[in-house]
């Protein structure tokens, strides 16, 4: 690790064969391929041309990325939990899907952001992809309390249910 | 700019202080019979801490900005307070649900929330204070893993809470 930090910049084979690997796990994609990336980004953020404020702003644009995708992820593990838990149920399955198939989506698309920067793409641009990112995990994070109120409340209608002479 | 204008933008100016004066209006318990922080006195909080948390966020950025450092401890200190942020809002939204759940531990939830909020507000205080950002990026850090931690810990509970529901 203390090796690989060392490196000036990472390569976008090292990082599309990383995404690969670990593409159907939610945890090693956040470990493996985001938390990885991270001192990376930073890195290129602050070798851009912009001015100091625009590259704190997307620097902080990023964290928030970064704490939205690791709060999926925890949300991510609360299903497979209860997968695990209770297997002849589908329920939450369609929940886990989507958060698998957005998860990949932001990683492989924060990593072609890692190379716009180098090319120079403007910050206010990224800036407004980071944030667009963002919120498509924090929606993510609403359906999820969405769909546990439905379920507890069903759980609760059938107790109820059951209960009544 | 006019000299008026100074004196209003000088006089507008919000202090650590005004954030500490504001938490402690919030957290002043009604005359109530009961010890607890009841539901209403929750519900009518929240929005309060939640303006509280956005008029905070644009004035830790501006005094980050301001501080005395590098241009890459800022940008790294930012960095962490944007971690902060988003998790906090996910604080808030997941009292919500404890709300529309009515778990328990709802009160326990808001209680962490003013905390947190509160450890903010010092953070702000000592960027004002001058205090080196590097330290100011370690307690940044520590609020974000405090506040990811509970979030953490309430999916945990909200585990038990439906395998004791379920038949």
């Amino acid at each position: 690790m203390l090796e690989e930090e060392k490196k000036e910049e990472v390569s976008l084979d090292e990082l599309l064969k990383r995404f690969e690997e670990y593409a159907n796990e939610p945890g090693l994609l956040d470990a493996f391929v985001l938390t990885y990336l991270e001192p990376y980004m930073l890195k290129s953020i602050l070798a851009t041309n912009a001015d100091a404020m625009k590259k704190a702003e997307a620097i902080e644009s990023f964290g928030d990325l970064m704490a939205s995708y690791s709060a999926l992820h925890t949300i991510y593990f609360w299903f497979a939990e209860f997968a695990s838990q209770y297997p002849e149920e589908g329920h939450f399955k369609k929940d886990m899907e989507e958060i698998v198939r957005t998860m990949q989506e932001v990683a492989k698309r924060v990593i072609e952001l890692y190379f716009e920067i180098k090319k120079a793409r403007t910050l206010d641009v990224i800036i407004m992809d980071f944030r667009y990112l963002a919120s498509k995990l924090q929606d993510k994070i609403s359906l999820f309390a969405y769909h546990v109120l439905d379920y507890i409340a069903e759980l609760r209608f059938s107790k109820q249910a059951s209960s009544t002479p | 700019m006019s000299s008026v204008l100074k004196k209003r933008k000088k006089k507008e100016e919000v202090t650590p202080e005004t954030f500490f004066a504001r938490l402690e209006e919030i957290k002043r318990r009604k005359d109530s019979f009961f010890t607890y922080i009841s539901d209403e006195e929750q519900e009518e909080n929240i929005p309060k801490l939640q303006k509280l948390f956005d008029e905070l966020k644009p004035l830790v950025r501006e005094a980050v900005y301001k501080a005395e450092s590098d241009a890459k401890t800022k940008a790294e200190t930012l960095y962490s307070f944007g971690k902060f942020v988003a998790m906090y809002d996910y604080l808030m939204a997941f009292h919500k649900l404890t709300f529309d759940l009515s778990l328990v531990y709802r009160e326990d939830f808001y209680k962490k929330i003013v905390e947190l909020m509160e450890r903010a507000v010092e953070i702000f205080s000592k960027i004002k204070q001058g205090v080196p950002l590097e330290e100011v990026m370690n307690e940044l850090d520590f609020l974000y893993f405090d506040t990811k931690q509970y979030v953490e810990e309430f999916l945990k509970s909200l585990e038990r809470y439906v395998e004791d529901l379920r038949p």
